[in-house]
């Protein structure tokens, strides 16, 4: 019995929770924004609680994958309460833009060229760039130049990247689909295959770390987990992360790959003037500071400069976005990385 | 074969369930294990199957002490009380369970089924058996193993009175044409009486009284084997002399060196009615009951509440009726 | 159902409720069903030709492989803990089932950060200069990390079937001469298969549902197809598709399961048990085969997260965590009350109506809510409640009980389901007799009976719901937080050691019913 009045009162309470949760909503209505993330780091709670102090904007938030997101946006249509909807690469915005589920507006920006939707869809506020780890005791710098070179004889067997279901890989066989066309394209990806030191698993980190247990001589990672990796909580992963060096691909072509966070207003957003504001308040250039120096991402405000440990790797050339303005070719990605058996 | 129980004790969770048993059983002969339930007969028969391991004591197997060996070390048939038939098995597959070369024993089995009265339903799964034919299974399981000693705990309990009678027979003749040495337990007298050369009278985990059917009818040592045999007069009674005992009934004339809470039994197929003076004991009829065949007759006095349930042919007397009984002294039995 | 005959059917208000609930359970996965209709030609081609056959063999070494050790570690030690006696034999009653309390991926996890570079083992080699790269993430790797912590499904079925066995049946055997191990294999094993196989589906559903560890250590398996063409294709017509490929492999397996318990025949006489002695030796190595797998499922992951919590405790807000719990809590609760109402209801009615055959399967259609991916019932809750009222999805917590309802029905329905046959239907004969109504028997006499069922069903959704991950992201309200979408996020993040706090909770949460779910499983 004493298991049932325990039930009952977690019934009561969530119930009572409930009900208070919708009063809430409903009597702070124009004062709300919406949002749909796909990032879930702990600076954009901290910058999301600045924004509701700075404007009494409260923010209502789910966080899922940008995927899920997207299709929850597509099904519920007019009735989506979203205002915005976050995700970490432009690709998936394009899709979400392309599907109808955003909508152009104007918000006031200092955001470099190039991170911005030439539609004004969406607003990148951070970026990451998709750089090569290398085994400072195995590789000269001197070896290293482009993402393409990666396929070639010499790295037989030293190479370390996750699985293709990483967006972040998506969007840069995306990135040279685009610049070389489909059949490069493939055959580079099967190139990297064979290459491959051991199966892609793991996460980034698990790269750079498998580069320190002496697996494999270079690693194709993204610069965000670097910055966590040196800033780690385990002294070792410390360690690990201080074996490699960085190394920016590409610079005398078309520059390193990036992946941008961005910020597009939904289609049907009931609230949007709340949402212009959020989007001008996270590209402001205090959150762009706040961003750079607690998050180990670039930020995209032309007066901010990007955090020390971010710095300490220099200056590099960027890839623009163009390759992501046609969310298709990452379907073809996603193919062309399953016929060459990269799982 | 023989089977030697020496000392045996065993306790669960400080109840002592037997203390101190022993006796021994000779080749050939059947042995009953007889008492109320809860005396600890069964335990004694997981100790003697090796389920369980003694406390103290030895069990002796032809000069070997086998107390620690394992139940599949001892060869010895075990039939339970529920038959646990194996479920998934037909009949022929339960009686051959654990005989190896299943192709050279076919004529056994048939042998086996034959004997039992099997015949034709090998191929049966013990759902499809009636309870009769389940316990007959069980049976030829245990003998198909060609026990060393055969244990059959309340081998009877789980069938309706009617089929019992007749499988009870069919079985003890069996058991008798095999000449196998088995124990078999039972809290029925009967069955005790119809089979067992030796019985083994139980209570609260000790031994009461070995002794052959006749012996332990005829001269139980206690109220609570006599009771226990069949129908008994027990009355009280006391004595100041040595050699007249009064009861509340009249007195006796036996000698016996006791005086005091003496309790005398006779078993009432040896007492006599009367109407006439001559007869040793008196009272008067409270109560007679119509049994069919015969009449009860409760017998009861003015001195006690006491009474004495008597079978007796059609009796004219009615109740309140004045009634003699006579009790020979050389079947009275005395207890302390 | 005839509604409109000139008699009105038995129990007609039994049936109507359950019909009701079955649509309900149903419609999201028909929902979501129907969309593979709109197949993509192309896409479908395009995986069929390239990855199918590697989907196929990958989950199928993992199902096998997952299966026999979880068969293997989960039957061995129920049957060890019932008949033998050795050094912590009753504390090793509860313990092998705390390793169900770990979710799959946080197993996952804590192994690869106990064996990876900045590992503790790697540390300590390096410190003896003898480092070696330990690579787990691989096929061994998951089927290894998945049933240490999938066998208690199948420790807890044998168990209760070896227990609820006639300790007479083994008794028997072993005065015909056999030896325990022999009666293990002609006895004790066939008769408790049904059960054994009951707790082996649910490990196979497991597997076959996890995205975590595989996605992880890039074993690419049906469940990564099906979000690979979701997500990254944009094509959940295809993703439906192959997750319909994956039903048909679950419900093949369930018809399987229905048709063994079709023979199965407890009997009902328990002997007092009696265990086994063993010599000093044999005792030790018994204890040391239990010992093992909680050593690797329980102690060693939980060692590992306490490890990364202590260098990552400053991190943690501890007011925000008992929130997550509190959450957790009450999510779990109520969803657990709810499928156990359901599946009363259920249950009872096809006891009531007793339908044979094909019909009977009907009871066991709600079940694969289980097999489905979470995220692909996630999307069918959407599409379902969007008909209704879109703001029952904001406004609280309802949508997101619902997805747990239809993806843990299983769970539920099956003890109760098999609870209920093992309860004798004279009982109801009689009780009819006695002038009681369908209703009273329920309340009054089958519900008591059940109550250890109950008790254990409750027991096993709380800590389901408890671990759930991708139902909850999709589902849960806005500014909706548990302790598995904390781990999650963290996890996600490649900051294994900030999950630490939510997985420990998570765990501990959990271990505490699973404790309670053997004292169920005990009592007499």
């Amino acid at each position: 019995m004493r298991y049932i009045k325990l039930l009952l009162l977690a019934f009561t309470i969530a119930c009572s929770g409930t009900k208070d949760s919708k009063e809430e909503s409903a009597s702070t209505q124009d004062q709300v924004l919406n949002v749909y993330s796909h990032r879930h780091y702990d600076a954009d709670k901290q910058a999301f609680e600045r924004f509701t102090e700075e404007t009494g904007i409260k923010i209502n938030l789910v966080k899922a994958g940008a995927d899920e997101l997207i299709s929850r946006l597509e099904m519920e249509g007019e009735n989506s309460p979203a205002d915005v909807l976050i995700t970490v690469d432009a690709a998936k915005l394009n899709r979400a833009k392309s599907m109808g589920l955003l909508q152009s507006v104007e918000a006031k920006t200092n955001n470099k060229d190039g991170f911005i939707d030439p539609d004004k869809n969406w607003y990148a506020i951070t970026y990451r760039a998709r750089v090569i780890a290398y085994d400072k005791e195995d590789v000269a710098i001197s070896e290293l130049s482009t993402y393409e070179d990666l396929a070639s004889e010499k790295w037989k067997n030293r190479i370390l990247i996750r699985s293709s279901s990483s967006s972040y890989n998506q969007s840069l066989l995306s990135s040279i689909i685009y610049e070389n066309g489909a059949d490069i394209a493939g055959k580079w990806a099967i190139g990297i295959v064979e290459n491959m030191a051991r199966e892609p698993k793991g996460g980034d980190r698990d790269q750079i770390k498998a580069i320190a247990s002496g697996v494999g001589d270079l690693a194709i990672v993204n610069t965000y987990y670097v910055g966590l990796l040196l800033n780690s909580d385990n002294p070792e992963e410390v360690k690990a992360g201080q074996r490699v060096g960085i190394y920016f691909p590409n610079q005398e072509g078309r520059g390193g790959h990036i992946n941008i966070s961005g910020v597009g207003v939904t289609k049907n957003a009931p609230n949007k003037a709340n949402a212009i504001k959020f989007i001008e308040f996270l590209t402001s250039e205090k959150i762009q500071k706040f961003y750079a120096s607690t998050s180990f991402e670039f930020p995209v405000h032309n007066n901010v400069a990007p955090d020390s440990t971010i710095a300490a790797w220099g200056e590099f050339k960027i890839d623009d976005l163009d390759y992501a303005s046609n969310p298709d070719l990452l379907d073809q990605a996603i193919k062309l990385f399953d016929e060459a058996g990269w799982n | 074969m023989n089977l030697r129980l020496e000392h045996i004790s065993k306790s669960f969770e400080n109840t002592r369930v037997l203390d101190d048993v022993s006796f021994s059983i000779q080749k050939g002969e059947i042995l009953s294990l007889t008492g109320e339930s809860g005396c600890g007969k069964s335990t004694l028969l997981r100790i003697i199957s090796g389920l369980e391991i003694p406390d103290a004591g030895k069990i002796i197997l032809n000069d070997e002490e086998i107390t620690d060996w394992r139940p599949e070390q001892r060869n010895f048939g075990f039939v339970f009380q529920n038959l646990a038939l194996f479920p998934h098995l037909t009949v022929r597959d339960n009686i051959f369970y654990a005989i190896k070369k299943k192709r050279q024993s076919f004529d056994e089995l048939q042998g086996l089924l034959e004997m039992t009265g099997l015949k034709g339903l090998d191929k049966r799964y013990p759902h499809e058996l009636s309870g009769g034919q389940q316990q007959r299974v069980a049976l030829a399981r245990a003998l198909a193993i060609k026990p060393q000693l055969l244990i059959l705990d309340e081998p009877f309990s789980s069938l309706d009175e009617l089929l019992k009678a007749k499988i009870r027979e069919e079985i003890f003749e069996l058991l008798r044409s095999l000449q196998i040495t088995t124990i078999l337990v039972s809290h029925q007298a009967s069955d005790a009486f119809l089979i067992a050369d030796k019985l083994v009278v139980m209570r609260h985990g000790q031994i009461q009284q070995i002794g052959s059917p006749t012996e332990v009818y005829q001269k139980p040592v206690s109220p609570y084997v006599s009771d226990f045999f069949g129908a008994s007069v027990i009355l009280k009674g006391k004595s100041e002399n040595g050699s007249d005992i009064q009861t509340s009934f009249g007195t006796l004339q036996i000698t016996n060196p006791r005086t005091e809470d003496l309790q005398l039994f006779v078993r009432p197929e040896n007492i006599s009615i009367s109407t006439s003076h001559d007869y040793n004991l008196a009272g008067f009829i409270v109560k007679k009951e119509f049994k069919g065949p015969h009449d009860v007759l409760k017998i009861g006095n003015e001195n006690s509440e006491e009474l004495i349930s008597l079978e007796t042919e059609r009796c004219s007397l009615d109740v309140g009726e004045a009634i003699y009984l006579k009790v020979p002294e050389s079947h009275v039995l005395i207890f302390q | 159902m005839k509604l409109a005959g000139i008699k009105t059917p038995r129990h007609l208000y039994w049936r109507l409720a359950t019909n009701i609930i079955l649509v309900a359970i149903l419609l999201p996965l028909v929902l979501v069903a129907s969309r593979s209709f709109m197949l993509d030609a192309s896409n479908l081609k395009h995986i069929a030709s390239n990855v199918l056959p590697l989907y196929l063999k990958n989950t199928s070494l993992l199902v096998i492989g997952t299966s026999l050790l979880s068969l293997l570690i989960g039957v061995s030690t129920a049957w060890f803990v019932t008949v033998y006696d050795f050094p912590f034999r009753r504390q090793f009653e509860w313990m092998l089932i705390l390793p169900l309390s770990i979710p799959t991926f946080i197993n996952a996890i804590a192994y690869v950060g106990l064996t990876d570079y900045a590992g503790p083992v790697r540390i300590f080699l390096r410190w003896l200069n003898a480092d070696v790269y330990l690579d787990i993430m691989n096929h061994f790797g998951a089927v290894f990390v998945m049933s240490l912590v999938l066998y208690p499904y199948v420790y807890v079925t044998s168990r209760s079937a070896f227990l609820l066995q006639s300790a007479s049946l083994i008794e028997v055997s072993r005065s015909l001469g056999q030896s325990i191990r022999k009666t293990f294999r002609k006895v004790v094993l066939p008769l408790a298969w049904p059960a054994i196989f009951a707790g082996l589906i649910l490990v196979i559903m497991e597997v076959l549902n996890d995205y975590g560890v595989v996605s992880y250590f890039g074993i690419p398996t049906f469940t990564v197809g099906i979000f690979r063409s979701w997500l990254a294709l944009g094509d959940l017509s295809t993703a439906v598709f192959l997750s319909v490929i994956v039903l048909t492999f679950v419900l093949i397996l369930l018809i399987m399961e229905f048709k063994a318990n079709q023979n199965k025949k407890f009997s009902n006489d328990k002997t007092e048990r009696v265990f086994t002695r063993l010599k000093p030796k044999r005792k030790w190595l018994v204890f040391a085969f239990c010992m093992l797998p909680f050593f690797l499922g329980f102690i060693v992951p939980v060692g590992q997260l306490i490890w990364w919590f202590i260098l990552a405790y400053s991190h943690d807000v501890w007011s925000h965590l008992l929130t997550l719990a509190a959450n957790t809590a009450i999510l779990g609760s109520l969803s657990s009350i709810i499928i156990l109402s359901l599946s009363i209801i259920l249950a009872y009615t096809f006891r009531l109506v007793d339908k044979k055959g094909f019909k009977k399967t009907l009871s066991k259609l709600p079940m694969l809510g289980y097999a489905m991916p979470g995220a692909v019932i996630a999307v069918g809750i959407v599409a379902l409640v969007l008909l209704i009222n879109p703001n029952l999805i904001y406004s609280g917590i309802a949508a997101l009980i619902f997805g747990y309802t239809v993806r843990f029905f299983a769970v539920g329905y099956g003890s109760i389901e098999s609870g209920f046959e093992k309860i004798s239907r004279q009982i109801d004969d009689v009780a009819v007799s006695l002038g009681s109504n369908s209703l009273k028997n329920l309340l009054k006499i089958h519900i008591p009976i059940l109550k250890p069922a109950l008790l254990g069903a409750l027991i096993m959704v709380f800590v389901d719901v408890a671990k759930e991950l991708p139902i909850t992201l999709i589902l849960r309200p806005f500014n909706y937080e548990t302790l598995a979408t904390n781990a999650f996020q963290y996890a996600k993040d490649e900051m294994a050691p900030r999950a630490a706090s939510s997985s420990l909770l998570i765990i501990f949460a959990s271990a505490i019913p699973v404790y309670y779910l053997n004292r169920i499983l005990h009592r007499k």
